[in-house]
C-alpha cells in the first residue's frame, strides 16, 4: 500500500530544499506520539525513550530522501523505530554486562520507579507481565495489542512472515494470561 | 399502490392456484434473542472490522485477558510533545552545522550569544614563572624521595641534631603545674621532706613491733589462764619512750645478754602461723597500725610493706 495523500505530500515538501524543515517538522508532529509511545513501552523509561525517539528522527531526516514511496510512511517511521528500540536495549545490556533475566529485572524495577505505579492495578501488572516477554516478542504484542497494527503491515515492519508473527503474537498473550493469573 | 385486498385479488386474477394456498407465516426460524440482540452484535462487528479483528483474536485466544482495559498510565513531562518537534529540529540543525560556533548556536542561540571570554583572573606572571615553579617542585620532591631512599648522612645528622630548647626548670615544675591545672580548688599539697632518720631509731622501732608482736603472741598461748593479767592491756598503758628505753638496756629479753639465756618459754615468731598473727593482731586497729607506720617508718619502708 503506497502512502496516503498527506505523506506525498510532506515527502514532496521534504525534497524541496525551501521546505524540508516544515515538511520535517509536520512529520514530527504527525507521527511523534504513535512512535514515542511504541518505544516507551519498550525501554520504559522516558529519559531513555526520549533519546532513542530522537535517534528515530535523526534517522528519519538523514533516509527520508531515499525513501521509496512503495509502502507506507507510518511502516517504514514504525521500522526504524523499532530497530532503535532493539539496539538501544541491546547496547544496555552490553554497557552493564548484564544478563537477560537482570535486563527484565531491570525494566521491571523502572515500571515500578513510576510515580503512578500502583500494583494492585491490573494494568500496572500487565505492564510487568509485557516485561517478561522476549524483547521480539514485546514488540509483536505491542504492535497488535496496543496499535493493533495489521499482521500484513507487521509483516512489513518486522521483516517476518505473518504466519511467525501471528504465532508469536498467540504465545505472548498466553504468557501474559499465566503471569497475570499466578501473580 | 393498490391496498392488500387488490393484491389478493390480483393474484387470484394472475394465479389461482397461488392464491388457493394457505397463508401462514413462513417457516424458517431464527435463533433465540436473535433481533434482541441484533444492534450489539452489529455494532461488535463493525468494531472488529475497524481494530482488524484485534478485539475478537484476543478474546478467541485468551477470554480472561480480552477484558482488561486497554490503557496506558506511564507519566510524560507536561508539554512533551508540544515542544518535541521545535527540540528535534534544534538538533538537526545543529548536526548538519558547518562549524562548532554555528553548532552552538542552532542549539542554544543564548549560549551561541555569550562570548567566550572566561572571566577568571590569574596572579600577574603566573604561565611566565609556572614552568620554573613546576621544575622547581619536582626536584624538591625527588631530593626528598632520594634522601628517604637512600638513607642519607645529612639526614642522619639532622636526626641528632635538636634545634629546640627547653626553659630552665621546666621539667621540674611540670609536675605541680600540671596538677594545679587539674585541681585549681585545692590546695597544694604539703611538701614534707623526707630526713634521713638515724640507723639506730629504725632498729628500735622495728623491735618495738617485734616486741608487741611477741606480746600478743603470749596473750594467745596464756590466754586460757585466768587470773593471769593480760600483758597486752599492761603494754598499752606503757609509753613508746619507755618501750625504746627498756629494748636499750641489757635487761631486754631479745636484744640484752638475757636473750642468750632465754629457753624455749618464750615462742619463737617462726612458731606462729598467719592465722596466729592475725589473732594477735586482732586488738590493733588498723588506723593505730597506720599511725604507728606514717610516724615511724620511712616512705621507703612503707613501699616495701
Amino acid at each position: 500500500m503506497a502512502v496516503t495523500a498527506h505523506d506525498t505530500e510532506l515527502l514532496s515538501l521534504f525534497r524541496d530544499p525551501l521546505t524540508k524543515e516544515k515538511a520535517f517538522t509536520d512529520i514530527i508532529k504527525k507521527y511523534q506520539e504513535r512512535l514515542y509511545w511504541h518505544i516507551r513501552r519498550m525501554v520504559v523509561d522516558h529519559e531513555d525513550s526520549n533519546d532513542v525517539l530522537q535517534n528515530v528522527f535523526i534517522r528519519v531526516w538523514n533516509g527520508l530522501e531515499n525513501f521509496r514511496e512503495d509502502a507506507q510512511l507510518y511502516t517504514w517511521l514504525y521500522r526504524i523505530a523499532t530497530n532503535e528500540c532493539l539496539s538501544f536495549l541491546e547496547q544496555q545490556k552490553k554497557r552493564s554486562a548484564v544478563s537477560l533475566d537482570e535486563m527484565e529485572s531491570g525494566l521491571s524495577n523502572k515500571i515500578k520507579a513510576d510515580k503512578y505505579f500502583d500494583a494492585g492495578k491490573l494494568e500496572w501488572k500487565l505492564q510487568l507481565a509485557i516485561q517478561q516477554l522476549p524483547e521480539k516478542q514485546r514488540v509483536v504484542f505491542s504492535l497488535r495489542y496496543y496499535d493493533e497494527m495489521p499482521y500484513e503491515e507487521m509483516s512489513r515492519v518486522l521483516e517476518t512472515s505473518e504466519g511467525a508473527l501471528k504465532a508469536s503474537y498467540h504465545h505472548a498473550v498466553k504468557k501474559i494470561e499465566d503471569y497475570m493469573l499466578n501473580h | 399502490m393498490k391496498n392488500v385486498p387488490d393484491i389478493v385479488n390480483e393474484l387470484g386474477v394472475l394465479s389461482p392456484v397461488v392464491a388457493g394456498i394457505p397463508r401462514v407465516e413462513a417457516p424458517f426460524t431464527v435463533p433465540a434473542g436473535y433481533f434482541e440482540n441484533f444492534a450489539n452484535n452489529l455494532v461488535a462487528h463493525l468494531r472488529a472490522g475497524r481494530d482488524n479483528g484485534v478485539r475478537e483474536e484476543l478474546k478467541g485466544i485468551s477470554p480472561y485477558f480480552s477484558q482488561f482495559p486497554r490503557t496506558f498510565f506511564f507519566d510524560i513531562p507536561s508539554r512533551y510533545f508540544e515542544d518535541f518537534p521545535a527540540q528535534m529540529m534544534m538538533r538537526i540543525r545543529a548536526m548538519e552545522a558547518g562549524s562548532a560556533t554555528e553548532e552552538l548556536q542552532a542549539l542554544s542561540p543564548l549560549l551561541g550569544g555569550i562570548g567566550k571570554k572566561t572571566p577568571f583572573s590569574l596572579p600577574a606572571g603566573y604561565f611566565n614563572e609556572l614552568s620554573g615553579n613546576l621544575v622547581a617542585g619536582m626536584q624538591a620532591v625527588d631530593f626528598v624521595r632520594d634522601e628517604l631512599e637512600d638513607g642519607s648522612a645529612l639526614l642522619t645528622d639532622l636526626k641528632e641534631k635538636n634545634p629546640y630548647t627547653v626553659p630552665a626548670g621546666y621539667f621540674e615544675q611540670l609536675p605541680g603545674q600540671i596538677l594545679q591545672r587539674v585541681q585549681p580548688d585545692q590546695q597544694p599539697a604539703k611538701v614534707v621532706t623526707m630526713k634521713p632518720r638515724r640507723m639506730w631509731l629504725r632498729y628500735a622501732a622495728a623491735a618495738m613491733l617485734a616486741g608487741l608482736v611477741v606480746a600478743g603472741s603470749l596473750l594467745y598461748v596464756n590466754r586460757a589462764k585466768p587470773g593471769v593479767e593480760d600483758p597486752a592491756a599492761g603494754l598499752v598503758k606503757v609509753s613508746d619512750q619507755e618501750i625504746l628505753n627498756y629494748m636499750e638496756t641489757d635487761a631486754n629479753p631479745f636484744t640484752g645478754s638475757a636473750a642468750v639465756n632465754c629457753g624455749t618459754t618464750v615462742a619463737s615468731i617462726d612458731d606462729l602461723s598467719d592465722n596466729d598473727i592475725r589473732d594477735m593482731m586482732s586488738d590493733v586497729s588498723d588506723k593505730e597500725l597506720e599511725q604507728y607506720a606514717s610516724d615511724q617508718l620511712s616512705p621507703k619502708d612503707l613501699q616495701t610493706n
